[in-house]
């Protein structure tokens, strides 16, 4: 299980380590009469837990080209839910689909000076690959570099917003430098 | 502008009152005298004309503006060949009217059976369609281009034509019955033959029944399934063969003879012979009109592809699906003479064959010489998989783009630059390239070169300049690389959440357009098209793109966006190309693509933007919404790639090639090399070379600039005639080449000829003449300046005694009693009568008055011919040309005018002739001599001529004259 810090004070930033490669866990479902926004009714310091939603539900959707609108919209709202939408879009113009699920092997969350709060992911998309509609391979896995070679487990900043009582991920960015601590 | 006639009356002023020249020829009777010529020459008072000459159609000087006026002024007019003439035709054309239906007045602009064309070019010729116009020989279609309808309706509105589009279709196999389809159309300003681009309507009739429209349109409408319902719509069953179908309900037959025609025999939605007509009802002003001047066409490919020389082919990386993102070629640029064509294909090859001679391995990225099209076979770079992107850089190098990740076997993902002559990878400009998200694929989709800076755009993450010690910079979805340097901007990352298809710097560098699947620039919005500033943090520049589906849709990715002067072009789904403004990106309008695709390549070439799709159908301008109802201003033919006028956005439809593509995937890209050569790239393997041939097309088609420039103008243009005719010469234009020279009077053109000089009837007042040269393409030069006709200088000649006129002759051995040569009160009535020439042994006698004993053949013919002058007034000269075989002596009113191989001296019956030419001597010799005009009486003349024989046996005998009287015109 992913275990989560408790929020964090600004500037402060907490991290939660996760085996490599394991599964994630969806945010518990929400219970019926709650809230309309699908985000609402989570559990306040469930920041890492959203962003575990949000790559669950993106790979879901990568998978199909079919967009969950209102699964994706549980889990992300904004830029990061739009970004899901596009790449769905690119992937069926191209006749693409994902194969493969991307894990969580660390999540770091602060407070940016705007006061966005941001969960500073790294993610393992190495066992992701892209197919086309006859399955042949367009994207290895292991691939970051378009030929299947270089490790994939990159940083990802993510944004999150409080939504009513929950989170939700809004915004999506990189560092320049986007090698997780400790890899290659 | 037209005007047209203030009452519509027939009747015009130009019924001149004339007055004879006052001649009257010998006529035909042979007995009771001389009867008044049917030929009789008539000169104009000026005072009572208006106009140079009458209208009637019945010549090319006479042309008439519309069927319709030449029906009204000649009432009783039979259908038949025309000649029509509006300003904006300018050139007379010959055009097949109906004058009898429904009052008549209709112009032919179509007629055929299947295979009707989209293009406004048409198909076939003027003539064509004039000429034949029912029976089997007129199946073939044949259609007016929209060009020449527009002109015969002298630009007015199609909407406006009151008896609206007139169809005749055969109803019955052998074509003996028709009905009569009436049309009108709710919207449509110039003509367009795109039917099945679902025109709306304003009312339907069948033999004049009204059809409920219901929801139809010019595509399908009608309220039965047979005869009352008109489909123009393509249709696979029937081998795409187009349109004024019937509905399912009549039976077609696939023989050529059948009116009614199907692909199999008995099969529904017959597509019948049918002919297009319309009736604009323009009339020509008697006031002089502005002449023709210098006119070029606007500057755009020829419609028909160059010949092929060399093409690529296969598909260079065909493991798993077939589609459309992956297609032949998809991309090109230009290094010095060299274009560079870059995408998926596996050969370069040459010709349809591929023979192994002609045919060599070289996927990805070829280049071709810009001239003759042949393939450099020293550049050879090897990559392994699809090119999306290529631009040109300065010190003779190429940018390349795309979904590869290994380059003459090294690691470059997604972007390379090469050396363009030797192939060699520039690492210093060759940065590494990750895409580091979860989903999705690397790939460059856009390289583009302003000043110093490279921008990019694609499905990347990270750069890492390729220089030495480089770090990694995020540049999400767009990036740029100082050209000097290889340096990567890390200050100018538009951070996009979507990749970038397109990315366009502008003209003035302050920006840069980018569209694609994006809906964010870090948080800001950029729904799929946005202008970001080049500055330092690339802020977006606020703009809310229009869409052809509903805004935010995931269908409404934009896959072109272009900068043309003050223009912004976004095109993509769906099926959509809009402008905006460029100083506050307004929405200025556009269209859609029917059945058409989505925009997927542009390029902006000086005045036009040339843009492409996977369509092969119409542009709808002015269609709004992805939702087919039928709001556009404008349908017109798109084949796979169109052009459109930067500055107003206009459709260009004189430019609509015919393509074949593979499984349709149309254009992909496009570009316009130094030569003014369009070329276009995608799936293409069809190209049309004539409007009815193809050729082999290898993945792209090329298209050369037409002919803009107008002839030099022709010079020394002299005006000179007669009261019946006028002779127009000039001094041919320099130009040279296929020249048409256009003779405008008092501003409208009476006569075309490709020589240097025209006759033609003399007109009825005063003219003014200009003349112009039109090239074969349609350039027109400058008008020469005007030359004025004075009708107060010309003269009038009349052939008052022609060489068949009617003469009396003697052949008996001794001479006429009396003064044979004098008018009354001599009497001729004992004599024989025949018409000229008299005579024996050459094929041009009429009459032949040999006796049948050669040593009975008298030495000499008398003849004597009359003719009438009621009036003296103004004759000025006459001309007498008289046949002298073997001798003769000719007479006026009894005065020798005339001797030709006769002795000095007096004449007797047995006087020889000092010669004995051959009748074919004697024709070409004829004596010519000016007569004294004193000689002449009022009313009757007789001419007398005696032939004598040079000897009895001689072989041929001839006794013929003309006489020329010339009057000074007033």
């Amino acid at each position: 299980m992913l275990a989560t810090s408790a929020c964090g004070t600004p500037q402060q930033a907490q991290s939660v380590a996760t085996p490599a490669g394991q599964p994630l866990q969806a945010a518990p479902a929400l219970a019926a009469g709650q809230p309309a926004h699908p985000a609402a009714g989570r559990a306040p310091g469930s920041e890492s837990a959203a962003v575990v939603d949000y790559l669950k539900v993106a790979d879901a959707i990568y998978a199909t080209t079919v967009v969950d609108e209102g699964e994706l919209s549980r889990v992300s709202a904004e830029g990061a839910y739009d970004e899901v939408v596009a790449l769905a879009a690119e992937l069926n113009k191209n006749g693409y689909r994902q194969r493969g699920k991307v894990a969580i092997t660390k999540i770091t969350l602060s407070d940016r000076a705007d006061g966005a709060r941001i969960a500073r992911t790294c993610v393992n998309a190495n066992p992701v690959s892209v197919v086309d509609t006859t399955g042949h391979v367009v994207r290895p896995v292991n691939d970051r570099d378009g030929r299947g070679r270089g490790n994939r487990t990159s940083l990802h900043d993510y944004q999150l917003q409080r939504i009513n009582d929950g989170w939700v991920v809004v915004g999506h960015a990189m560092p320049d430098d986007a090698t997780c601590p400790g890899a290659k | 502008m037209m005007t047209r006639h203030r009452d519509g009356s027939p009747e015009r002023t130009r019924r001149l009152r004339t007055t004879l020249l006052a001649v009257t020829t010998c006529a035909a009777t042979v007995t009771g005298g001389f009867a008044v010529s049917p030929t009789t020459i008539a000169t104009a008072s000026a005072a009572e004309a208006t106009a140079p000459r009458p209208v009637d159609g019945r010549t090319e000087a006479g042309a008439a503006a519309s069927c319709w006026e030449i029906k009204q002024r000649v009432p009783d007019a039979a259908s038949g060949v025309y000649w029509l003439r509006t300003p904006r035709l300018v050139d007379p054309m010959r055009a097949h009217c109906d004058m009898e239906t429904d009052g008549g007045g209709w112009v032919l602009v179509g007629r055929g059976r299947q295979g009707w064309r989209h293009e406004a070019a048409g198909l076939g010729t003027s003539d064509q369609v004039a000429n034949v116009v029912t029976g089997t020989s007129a199946y073939p279609v044949r259609q007016l281009s929209a060009d020449a309808i527009d002109g015969l309706l002298d630009g007015g509105r199609v909407d406006a034509l009151t008896d609206g589009i007139r169809i005749r279709r055969a109803t019955n196999r052998d074509g003996t019955q028709s009905q009569e389809v009436r049309l009108r159309l709710a919207r449509r300003d110039t003509w367009s033959w795109t039917f099945a681009a679902k025109h709306q309507l304003s009312s339907m009739t069948v033999d004049g029944a009204d059809v409920p429209l219901g929801a139809g349109n010019t595509a399908d409408v009608g309220d039965d399934t047979a005869y009352r319902r008109l489909n123009t719509q393509m249709a696979a069953a029937q081998s795409y063969a187009a349109e004024f179908a019937y509905g399912s309900g009549v039976a077609g037959y696939a023989d050529a003879a059948s009116a009614l025609w199907s692909k199999t025999d008995g099969q529904g939605a017959a597509r019948p012979f049918a002919q297009v007509w319309l009736r604009p009802k323009l009339t020509t002003p008697d006031a002089p009109a502005t002449p023709p001047g210098a006119t070029t066409r606007r500057a755009l490919p020829e419609t028909i592809a160059m010949p092929t020389t060399w093409g690529v082919s296969g598909l260079a990386s065909n493991g798993g699906a077939v589609n459309e993102m992956r297609t032949e070629v998809q991309a090109f640029a230009q290094v010095g003479d060299l274009v560079y064509v870059g995408g998926n294909f596996a050969r370069v090859q040459n010709g349809a064959d591929g023979s192994a001679t002609s045919t060599f391995a070289q996927p990805y990225l070829a280049a071709f010489d810009v001239t003759t099209g042949a393939p450099v076979r020293t550049f050879t770079p090897t990559f392994d998989n699809q090119i999306k992107t290529l631009a040109a850089l300065p010190n003779g190098r190429i940018a390349v783009g795309g979904e590869f990740g290994n380059v003459n076997g090294e690691r470059r993902p997604g972007f390379v630059v090469l050396d363009a002559s030797s192939g060699a990878v520039v690492p210093t400009l060759s940065p590494m390239l990750e895409n580091r998200l979860t989903g999705g694929t690397l790939s460059v989709r856009s390289v583009k070169v302003r000043g110093d800076q490279l921008y990019v755009g694609g499905a990347f993450t990270h750069f890492t300049a390729g220089t030495p010690g480089a770090r990694p910079v995020y540049a999400r979805s767009a990036a740029r690389m100082n050209l000097t340097t290889g340096a990567i901007d890390a200050n100018w990352n538009p951070a996009l959440n979507g990749t970038a298809v397109e990315i366009s710097p502008s003209a003035d560098g302050s920006r840069a357009y980018l569209a694609g699947y994006f809906t964010k620039s870090a948080t800001s919005e950029a729904m799929k098209a946005a202008a970001v500033s080049t500055a330092a943090g690339a802020a977006l520049i606020p703009w809310k793109p229009s869409f052809s589906v509903a805004y935010g849709s995931k269908d409404s990715f934009q896959f072109v966006i272009k900068e043309s002067d003050n223009h912004v072009w976004v095109g993509g789904a769906q099926h959509s190309l809009f402008r905006y403004t460029t100083n506050n990106l307004g929405f200025l309008g556009g269209g859609l693509s029917f059945a058409g695709g989505d925009f997927q390549t542009a390029v902006v070439a000086g005045d036009t933007v040339f843009a492409g799709c996977h369509c092969a159908d119409f542009f709808l301008t002015g269609m709004r919404w992805y939702n087919w109802n039928t709001s556009f201003t404008q349908a017109d033919s798109l084949g796979f790639i169109g052009a459109w006028d930067a500055a107003s956005g206009t459709y260009q439809r004189d430019f609509s090639p015919r393509l074949t593509a593979r499984n349709g995937y149309g254009a992909w890209s496009s570009f316009v090399d130094s030569t003014g050569v369009l070329w276009t790239g995608g799936s293409f393997t069809k190209s049309f070379v004539t409007p009815t041939t193809t050729q082999w097309s290898g993945g792209y088609v090329r298209f050369a600039p037409r002919d803009v420039t107008a002839p030099q103008p022709p010079s020394r243009l002299k005006v000179d005639g007669t009261m019946t005719s006028v002779t127009a010469s000039w001094t041919a234009s320099p130009t040279g080449g296929d020249t048409t020279y256009e003779l405008a009077e008092n501003g409208r053109v009476i006569a075309t000829t490709t020589q240097t000089s025209v006759t033609f009837p003399t007109p009825e007042i005063s003219a003014s003449y200009t003349l112009t040269a039109r090239d074969a393409a349609g350039n027109r030069s400058a008008a020469t300046d005007a030359v004025q006709l004075d009708r107060s200088v010309l003269t009038a000649e009349a052939t008052v005694v022609a060489d068949n006129s009617l003469w009396r002759w003697m052949y008996a051995g001794g001479p006429p009693q009396g003064a044979w040569t004098t008018p009354e009160p001599y009497s001729d009535d004992s004599w024989f009568a025949g018409r000229g020439p008299l005579g024996w042994g050459s094929t041009d006698i009429t009459t032949n008055v040999d006796v049948p004993q050669i040593t009975t053949r008298p030495l000499t013919l008398y003849g004597r011919t009359r003719f009438e002058l009621p009036s003296l007034t103004g004759i000025s000269k006459l001309t007498a040309t008289i046949t002298i075989n073997d001798g003769a002596v000719a007479y006026l009113n009894g005065t020798e005018i005339a001797r030709g191989n006769m002795p000095t001296g007096p004449i007797y019956p047995t006087t020889y002739a000092t010669a004995g030419p051959r009748a074919s001597t004697a024709a070409k010799n004829r004596l010519v001599v000016e007569v004294p005009v004193a000689l002449l009486r009022q009313g009757r003349n007789i001419l007398a001529i005696e032939t004598h024989l040079n000897y009895k046996s001689t072989p041929d005998l001839g006794l013929a004259a003309r006489l020329v009287a010339t009057r000074s015109g007033q």
